[in-house]
């Protein structure tokens, strides 16, 4: 398992090795004098203000996508092994997409798939 | 073992963040320069070669590291620095799953040219592109910049349907390849498929006689043209992940003047340009290796090609086996890098040629018309492939 990673993780490390190197360099080269000027807050704003607040809407998204995204999860295997299962495969696929279908038409006719 | 898998990896990273990320640095402003009607940069000078502005990415890392970056304040101050690494790190690790060629004997000696090949290469790297789409969240909600936290919410809109799409559209090349690892998948695209072999299966005749001619006409079984409409989808939803052009929104200069990238600056936000070219040389080269057949040449397997060159036919000798294999990794590394190329370009001329989608036209388009596309071809695909093995082949 662990060889299967380490090509993976080399690549991260030095990734992240050539990542903090060169903001080290940076660090040592550039000019550190700010000013209110180039400092955030920017003239926007007075600084950060907490946790953002976001319309109610954003959660409503958010769970219909991680509806989605678990569906999906169960498709993978269903995907793999699908040559197997043949015609049971695809009925018990349709089965589990139908519900599926129904909840996605409602959501969609609701305007509750954006903003 | 490890040693080589090590020293693969280092290579492959060199040669994505030293070569590759610099030409697609220069091309994107050769290209926008292009479109623009201006001549773009030329004038960055070695002992009096200008290259076409080729050095110009190296001016520019001179410039970055030397510019100030202003001391980030505040409660979440430690996050926000981050999340230029959240950005790079994961897509850097994509590259390591792809293959450039295939695997070749040379005697007892196995040359791979893969960095990883885990059993879950597409998955992998589908989970870490993904993944570096949370770095504009996070760098966006921590800022103080109103601009910036639209900007965040902007990629969180995009996060909440583009991955849906890419992933729906990875479940039909499943079922094609019934692989989840990139190098099997390029290794079933290296062969052909009868264009006109669906007649035998809509009317059962098997085609003989004068209707043999029919079986002379033979595609590479790529997968864009086993699955074009997976292959549309799978392209555009990650377009929609990396963010670029014409989906980006949550940085669009005029409206929000940078987005979520607003309060970074020197070596910080060039990380986050970097990881933005290294994300496009990922999803060009999952392109290439899921849908256009990877390191495969048309036409010419690699076992034909390899036996050919190393036996010979009629009065040709051939030249033995380990000059074989040498030319044919030679000619998978050249085609490799020509299908890369050309996708490439492709996505960088995206930017010039298209206007921006508005993110709720993003997201009507991804919900109303690519997800229900995409379910449609999972069960089209299903469908094809129970009656194809039924038959026997293809």
């Amino acid at each position: 398992m662990l060889a299967e990673f380490t090509g993976i993780l080399v690549v991260m490390f030095a990734g992240l090795v050539g990542a903090l190197t060169v903001l080290a360099v940076s660090a040592r080269l550039a000019p550190h004098r700010p000013n209110r000027r180039t400092s955030p807050p920017s003239a926007h704003s007075s600084g950060w203000a907490g946790p953002q607040r976001v319309a109610v809407r954003f959660y409503r998204v958010a769970l219909v996508f991680v509806i989605f995204q678990v569906a999906l999860a169960f498709l993978y295997p269903w995907a793999l092994v699908f040559r197997d299962l043949r015609e049971l495969g695809l009925v018990a696929a349709l089965a589990f997409a139908g519900p599926l279908g129904v909840g996605f038409i409602y959501a969609w006719a609701r305007r509750g798939l954006g903003p | 073992m490890p040693v080589g898998t090590i020293a693969g990896a280092l290579l492959a990273i060199v040669g994505v963040v030293g070569v590759l990320v610099p030409l697609v640095a220069w091309a994107e402003r050769k290209q926008a320069a292009l479109v623009q009607g201006r001549l773009g940069p030329r004038r960055t000078e070695l002992a009096g070669i200008s290259a076409l502005g080729l050095l110009q990415p190296l001016a520019d890392l001179l410039k970055i590291l030397g510019k100030g970056d202003p001391p980030l304040k505040g409660p979440m101050a430690r996050l926000r620095g981050m999340a230029p690494l959240v950005a790079l790190i994961p897509v850097l690790s994509v590259i390591a799953v792809i293959p450039v060629a295939s695997t070749y004997r040379f005697g007892d000696a196995t040359l791979r040219f893969v960095v990883a090949d885990p059993a879950w290469g597409l998955l992998y790297a589908l989970v870490a592109s993904i993944l570096a789409l949370y770095a504009g969240v996070i760098a966006g909600l921590t800022s103080s910049d109103p601009l910036a936290r639209l900007g965040a919410l902007r990629s969180l809109s995009h996060l909440f349907c583009a991955p849906v799409v890419l992933g729906l559209a990875a479940v039909s090349v499943f079922l094609v390849y019934q692989t989840l690892a990139l190098p099997e998948m390029a290794q079933a695209q290296d062969a052909t498929f009868r264009v006109f072999g669906f007649l035998e299966f809509l009317f059962g005749v098997p085609l003989t006689g004068g209707l043999a001619v029919l079986t002379w006409f033979t595609l590479p079984a790529w997968g864009a043209l086993l699955q074009p409409l997976g292959f549309l989808l799978f392209a555009a939803a990650a377009v929609v992940g990396t963010g670029r052009a014409p989906f980006d929104a949550p940085t669009a200069g005029p409206e929000l003047a940078g987005g979520h990238l607003r309060e970074y600056a020197g070596v910080r936000l060039g990380l986050f340009q970097l990881a933005d070219h290294v994300a496009v040389l990922g999803v060009a080269g999952l392109l290439v290796t899921v849908f256009l057949g990877g390191w495969s040449i048309p036409w010419l397997p690699q076992a034909h090609l390899v036996d050919f060159v190393a036996r010979g036919v009629g009065s040709f000798q051939g030249f033995g086996s380990g000059f074989a294999n040498g030319v044919c990794v030679s000619l998978h590394l050249i085609c490799f890098a020509g299908k890369f190329g050309i996708v490439l370009w492709v996505l960088i001329a995206l930017r010039g040629g298209l206007s921006r989608f508005r993110s709720d036209q993003v997201i009507a388009l991804c919900w109303g018309i690519l997800v229900p596309l995409a379910f449609l071809n999972i069960f089209m695909t299903a469908w094809v492939v129970l009656g194809v093995t039924g038959q026997g082949g293809n």
